[in-house]
């Protein structure tokens, strides 16, 4: 059986059904049709509307690296937290900042959790100690607040040191 | 153009979780949408439960009510704050502690991370002490509740669950329970014989079957004999390390049959499940023979062995054999607790277990006696209208922490004035024998770790000398971490200490009494200055 993905903007990519089942919602959705591995040639066509093409090309490419790997269970959410981005994932995740975006929002809709786990503590690490005025100036994020009103919400919010 | 201000608020609730609390509140000064999602009851409230809502014994009742998450976690915060540099700081008093006691149960997952993760051995003991005080009030009080209640009313695990607050291992052993009734109640709802069960007494037999199958599952049955599964396992991974009566395992089965909709009551011999298929609305369950063969009676057949052994008044005889157990007759029972000390001895069990071992240290075989005790005789001085003093006394010596308030549960009872023995002998190592003044070159120095020739691993915190009368000849006593007293003669230093050895010393409640920690190169534990002006020839 093969397993033809369609991204939002039409495009199709065929990959094995041990790939695409590294998404959540598609294995999911071929459970549902049953297991029919000895035919061949049948085909199944998944349309997922909210990933453009390039974004899903890039999904599915770690999706076939990660094919064989044994990530910790879901509900082990301590050492899913703790565990450092490997090598390969942080490689593979050095995109410009939309691109990265994408592919968390596209992990979070396809419900791969180990891929999205990667893309939120590389945001994470981009956060990390900085001040608010840096992390405007790194996500390019404009300050609406009025002098007056960031000065109350700082005052509000100083009250943790360093944990 | 997707932008970091898309991301949704599950993928948010992500970043934060690997993110400091100091950068969470700066993401939230960024700009109105980071305000508006950051600040929000979604994001905080996982924050809250993963730091104040870690262990069993905190009110979940509190969580779900709390307001705004975000307020409460700052609340906390910085409670939590203040107190860590109360009892890091010097100058912590005895006084210090007795006034965080008294905020009660918030500062438990506090206590749990200080004791686990600080360096300094003292502050270890300090945040344990603390963390023990405060169960062990809320174990009493609520088992004063308890005992309060009109008799009848059925007493389970809810009882053992408050027992288990007065176990130093309890936030340990704590999640290995819960595990275990996951998987029995799991085992018990898919068996297929459940749906064939017409009356509750074959659910209770389906229990104590998957009770025994946990048990296996758990414990590899080829090196271990039925009989002894039967007699340890649930209690070893279950109940903990408890020599308590088969009243246990009663407990154990009749808690599981509660989340069956299964009503039983406890008494001296059976567990009676209520039952409208049996005579009289009750069966009568009997381990006598073990776990692994319940027998079932009714009470017309319990009749005629009642009749044989007590033909006069056999009516009276069946009452109270078969009386169902008030919470003060199975706290009374429980209060007699032996900790199955021989068990853990027994080397092959120790070498099989790994895992267990992990959970509970050997320290706590000492460390059960103490904390039985304490719990023994505060309910004996309780209910009984003359107190003994010496008894209270020895009490508030061996719990300081606590002293504040046997002051309040003693205070119709006694006139004893805890916090001053509480104060005078905090610190205070008490030695019956006679100190002298050794002249260099002991064998030993304070703080070694040392081999008994039993085998125990110890630390050496202490020494005098005892002159036999008559002979006049002076004999050097050592005293160990665990309380033992020993000759120079049946101990030796032990050069090489194993990685785990040194972990369970470092647990060993008081050791943070006399060493502030331990020092790598010289392979000994580095004493307090009062120690070592107390022992400047040791």
């Amino acid at each position: 059986m093969s397993i033809s993905i369609i991204s939002s903007d039409g495009e199709p990519f065929k990959v094995e059904r041990k790939v695409a089942e590294r998404s959540v919602l598609i294995k999911n959705m071929l459970g549902d049709l049953g297991n029919d591995d000895d035919d061949d040639d049948e085909s199944f066509e998944v349309p997922i509307p909210n990933v453009r093409g390039s974004v899903l090309q890039k999904i599915l490419e770690w999706c076939e690296h990660h094919k064989d790997t044994a990530f910790p269970d879901d509900e082990d959410d301590d050492s899913r937290k703790s565990a450092p981005v490997e090598e390969w994932d942080r490689e593979f995740l050095r995109v410009d900042q939309e691109m990265l975006y994408e592919i968390i929002l596209g992990a979070n809709y396809l419900n791969i959790r180990p891929l999205l786990d990667a893309g939120c503590k590389v945001v994470a690490e981009m956060i990390r100690g900085k001040t608010p005025e840096e992390i405007r100036r790194t996500f390019n994020i404009v300050n609406d607040f009025s002098p007056e009103e960031e000065a109350a919400i700082k005052r509000e919010n100083e009250w943790a040191e360093d944990r | 153009m997707v932008s970091l201000l898309d991301l949704p608020l599950e993928v948010w609730e992500n970043v934060v979780s690997s993110i400091s609390i100091r950068d969470l509140l700066s993401l939230c000064c960024v700009n109105r949408i980071t305000n508006r999602m950051l600040t929000s009851d979604d994001i905080w409230k996982p924050l809250v439960a993963t730091r104040w809502f870690v262990t069993e014994d905190v009110d979940w009742t509190s969580f779900h009510g709390i307001v705004n998450y975000m307020q409460y976690y700052k609340r906390r915060h910085l409670l939590d704050t203040r107190v860590e540099k109360i009892i890091q700081s010097e100058s912590f008093t005895l006084e210090q502690g007795w006034r965080l006691i008294a905020i009660g149960g918030e500062l438990v997952p506090l206590m749990l991370r200080m004791r686990k993760n600080s360096d300094n051995l003292y502050t270890r003991y300090v945040a344990t002490s603390i963390l023990e005080a405060i169960r062990r009030i809320q174990a009493i009080k609520s088992m004063v509740e308890l005992l309060e209640r009109p008799i009848g009313e059925v007493v389970h695990e809810s009882l053992y669950d408050r027992l288990s607050l007065l176990d130093r291992a309890y936030d340990r052993i704590a999640p290995y329970r819960t595990a275990m009734i996951k998987n029995i109640v799991g085992r018990v709802r898919r068996d297929p014989r459940l749906i064939d069960c017409v009356s509750s007494t074959e659910v209770v037999l389906l229990i104590i079957e998957a009770i025994c199958k946990e048990l296996h599952s758990v414990v590899d049955e080829r090196t271990y004999l039925q009989e002894s599964l039967d007699n340890i396992s649930i209690q070893r991974h279950y109940a903990g390390e408890v020599g308590a009566s088969g009243m246990i395992k009663y407990a154990i089965i009749g808690g599981l049959a509660d989340k069956f909709n299964i009503k039983c009551d406890l008494c001296n011999t059976f567990l009676i499940v209520k039952d409208p298929y049996f005579e009289g609305g009750k069966s009568y369950i009997s381990l006598k023979s073990g776990t692994f063969q319940p027998s079932v009676y009714s009470v017309r057949e319990i009749y005629p062995a009642v009749l044989r052994s007590n033909p006069r008044e056999p009516q009276r005889a069946l009452q109270s054999l078969i009386r169902p157990w008030t919470a003060k007759m199975a706290i009374e029972a429980l209060i007699e607790f032996q900790q199955t000390d021989s068990i853990v001895r027994e080397a092959t069990m120790r070498e099989r277990i790994v895992d267990y071992e992990a959970i509970y240290p050997r320290s706590k075989i000492h460390v059960m006696t103490g904390t039985c005790d304490y719990y023994a005789n505060c309910f004996h001085e309780y209910y009984k209208s003359r107190v003994d003093t010496i008894l209270l006394v020895e009490m508030a010596r061996r719990f300081p922490f606590d002293a504040l308030f046997f002051e309040e549960f003693f205070k119709d009872h006694s006139e004893v004035d805890f916090k001053q023995i509480a104060l005078e002998s905090y610190l205070q190592p008490n030695f019956d024998g006679e100190f002298v003044n050794i002249c260099p070159g002991t064998p030993f120095k304070l703080g070694q770790v040392v081999k008994h020739v039993s085998g125990v691993i110890s630390v050496i915190v202490g020494a005098y000398t005892l002159i036999t009368e008559g002979s006049q000849t002076t004999r050097i006593f050592y005293r160990l971490l665990n309380g033992l007293d020993v000759s120079g003669a049946r101990i030796e230093l032990l050069q090489q200490i194993p990685h785990s050895k040194l972990q369970a010393l470092m647990n060993f409640y008081d050791i943070g009494i006399y060493f502030t920690h331990f020092d790598e190169e010289r392979s000994l534990f580095v004493p307090h200055e009062r120690l070592k002006v107390a022992y400047d020839w040791l």
